[in-house]
């Protein structure tokens, strides 16, 4: 308030304070139109690329399993289960894993372990991704051949890899949901005979489970829109792999990845643009589907709470 | 008349703060013995740490001995989830878990092994029966325990607690989150329960403790000043603090 008075000049206090307070106003009104405008442009932007895309290409084409843009074949279906592959493995390894290393840290772990522990997981969160992604294809990629899979470029390193990345969020979340549990459901376990682990089992952990729900969404949510460090050990292969365990060593080719990959080379306007969009509108719709899952989720047991709570 | 538990020559420390002396009681089976005195003194350190509920708590340890009939609760053979099955315990403020009436109540059962269905809903019948919960309770078992009022609460996690059919039940100030009428009902309940339990309740309700128990240990400063049966200690005090103390003059 103090900033705008030299412009203001002479006039009375009370008419200052007031011409701040009109000004702000309309600083915040215009930041957050601004930010529905931009946002609505973006989805304008993305149908208008994209949506041709399902004009132009035959929808058994769209739908088939062949991606082939030199030969106009744009099969999204291989792209579609790559992206899954290599999520839903993330999801796998990382879900136990955070939530074993959250209840260790939590409930378990002696404090001094507890103060090492804490930093090292923020700075994993710290890594970018293509420093991961760089680290997958030096290391992991030679072991996991090594291990006998064709090639070390599978849907499975791209899982590890992506499960490390969302790792911390699911750790540190997780824990706060456990920390957030009152000591009084802790005793009142203990006190009749349940050992430690009982107790974390039976009732510490299911007293905070909106909180990881939420901490798990919140790891999936990092993982399914990473690019660049799928796309560096993946392998970039569009097939569907063959149904079993192997498909997750072999070769895939996310949603993400083909985007990143792609874009700089298509022609302006081309079928082949077009069809890119067309996977943008098509993650989208699949994020948006997670996220409105997890407020779902997340809201009838917040309200529940409440209610109980009278 | 048994006893229960001998505590002879029984300290307590947190780190280098001794906050038990050299206590030394008889608590009977089947009876109620209430413990009183003011804030601070004791209590509460002495009932936790008879089902060693403060062995969490870095630098706590006792010295001495308390004997579970005959045995010391710290010798290192007790397996400490055992001793706790023997020796449950129900709290100040009632701590039901976030989970249904019938849940809360299987806890224990379910923790001690893997009952029949039909077994384990008798179990629960009877224990919510025992509890003086069971009529009102009896429609809303799959509602969540935390829409009951304190009372129930507190009577719910009675019922959790003698689920798993302990010896001894230890009560830390059960009452005072309660209102007069609900005070009553678990006192009620306590004196039924001491027909097949043995009971040891911390009250800072010298009314409560005259009311419903058999015995009665004064507590000062760390210290068991006095321990008699209750109308003797109450009626005939022989400690000149115990005197003061239940006539009101001090605390
Ligand atoms: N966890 C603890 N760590 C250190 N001191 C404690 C702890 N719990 C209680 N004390 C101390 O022990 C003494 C007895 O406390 P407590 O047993 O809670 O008394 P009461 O239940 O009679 O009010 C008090 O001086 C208290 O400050
Ligand atoms: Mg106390």
């Amino acid at each position: 308030m103090e900033q705008t008075a030299p412009f203001i000049g002479s006039r009375p206090a009370a008419e200052q304070r007031h011409w701040g307070e009109w000004i702000i106003e309309k600083l915040i009104q215009v930041a957050g139109l601004s930010t529905i405008v931009i946002i609505g442009l973006i989805f304008f932007f993305l149908l208008r690329e994209g949506l041709p895309a399902f004009f132009e290409v035959p929808l058994r084409t769209l739908l088939g399993g062949r991606w082939y843009p030199i030969e106009n074949l744009f099969g999204l279906w291989p792209l579609l289960v790559g992206s899954l592959l290599v999520t839903a493995g993330a999801i796998l390894i990382a879900v136990p894993l955070g939530l074993i290393t959250a209840i260790y840290m939590g409930e378990i772990a002696p404090r001094w372990q507890r103060e090492i522990l804490k930093p090292l997981i923020e700075m994993l969160a710290g890594i970018p991704s293509i420093v991961l992604g760089f680290l997958g294809w030096v290391v992991l990629a030679p072991l996991i051949q090594q291990a006998g899979a064709s090639t070390g470029l599978t849907a499975f390193t791209g899982s590890i890899i992506l499960a490390y990345m969302s790792l911390p969020t699911i750790i540190s979340s997780s824990e706060d949901a456990l920390s957030a549990v009152p000591t009084e459901y802790r005793d009142g376990a203990l006190a009749i005979g349940a050992t430690q682990w009982q107790t974390i089992w039976r009732v510490v952990v299911p007293a905070a489970r909106s909180g990881i729900v939420i901490a798990i969404m919140l790891g999936i949510g990092r993982a399914i829109g990473e690019t660049m460090a799928v796309l560096m050990v993946t392998g970039n292969a569009a097939n569907v792999p063959a149904l079993g365990l192997g498909m997750f060593f072999q070769p895939v080719r996310t949603m993400t990845a083909t985007i990143a990959a792609e874009m700089g080379e298509v022609a302006n306007g081309s079928v082949h643009y077009h069809t890119l969009f067309a996977i943008g509108i098509l993650l989208f719709v699949i994020t948006f589907a997670i996220n409105s899952l997890a407020g779902r989720l997340v809201g009838t047991q917040g309200k529940r709470r409440r209610s109980s709570q009278l | 008349m048994s006893n229960k538990i001998e505590v002879r020559n029984f300290s307590f420390f947190y780190g280098s703060f001794q906050a038990l002396h050299d206590l030394n009681l008889d608590i009977q089976a089947n009876q109620i013995t209430a413990l009183i005195g003011p804030s601070g003194c004791g209590k509460s350190t002495f009932l936790r740490s008879l089902n060693r509920m403060n062995d969490a708590i870095p630098g706590a340890h006792a010295k001495g001995e308390a004997l579970l009939d005959g045995k010391n609760i710290y010798a290192p053979d007790v397996d400490v989830a055992e001793l706790r099955q023997r020796i449950g315990m129900v709290f100040q403020r009632p701590n039901p878990f976030p989970q249904s009436v019938y849940d809360n109540v299987a806890f224990g059962p379910r923790v001690l092994g893997k009952p029949k269905k039909g077994d384990l809903d008798q179990l629960v019948t009877e224990s919510l029966q025992n509890a003086a919960l069971w009529e009102e309770v009896k429609d809303r078992l799959r509602d969540s325990a935390l829409e009951l009022n304190p009372g129930q609460q507190q009577r719910l996690c009675i019922a959790r607690a003698i689920a798993i059919k302990p010896e001894v039940i230890l009560m830390d100030e059960p009452c005072s989150a309660l209102d007069p009428v609900a005070t009553l009902s678990v006192e009620d309940l306590m004196r039924r329960l001491a027909e097949t339990y043995t009971i040891v309740i911390v009250t800072h309700n010298m009314q409560q403790a005259a009311r419903a128990s058999h015995y009665t240990g004064f507590f000062w400063l760390g210290k068991l000043v006095e321990f008699n049966r209750t109308n003797e200690l109450f009626g005939r005090p022989k400690d000149p603090l115990t005197e003061s103390y239940i006539s009101g003059r001090r605390g």
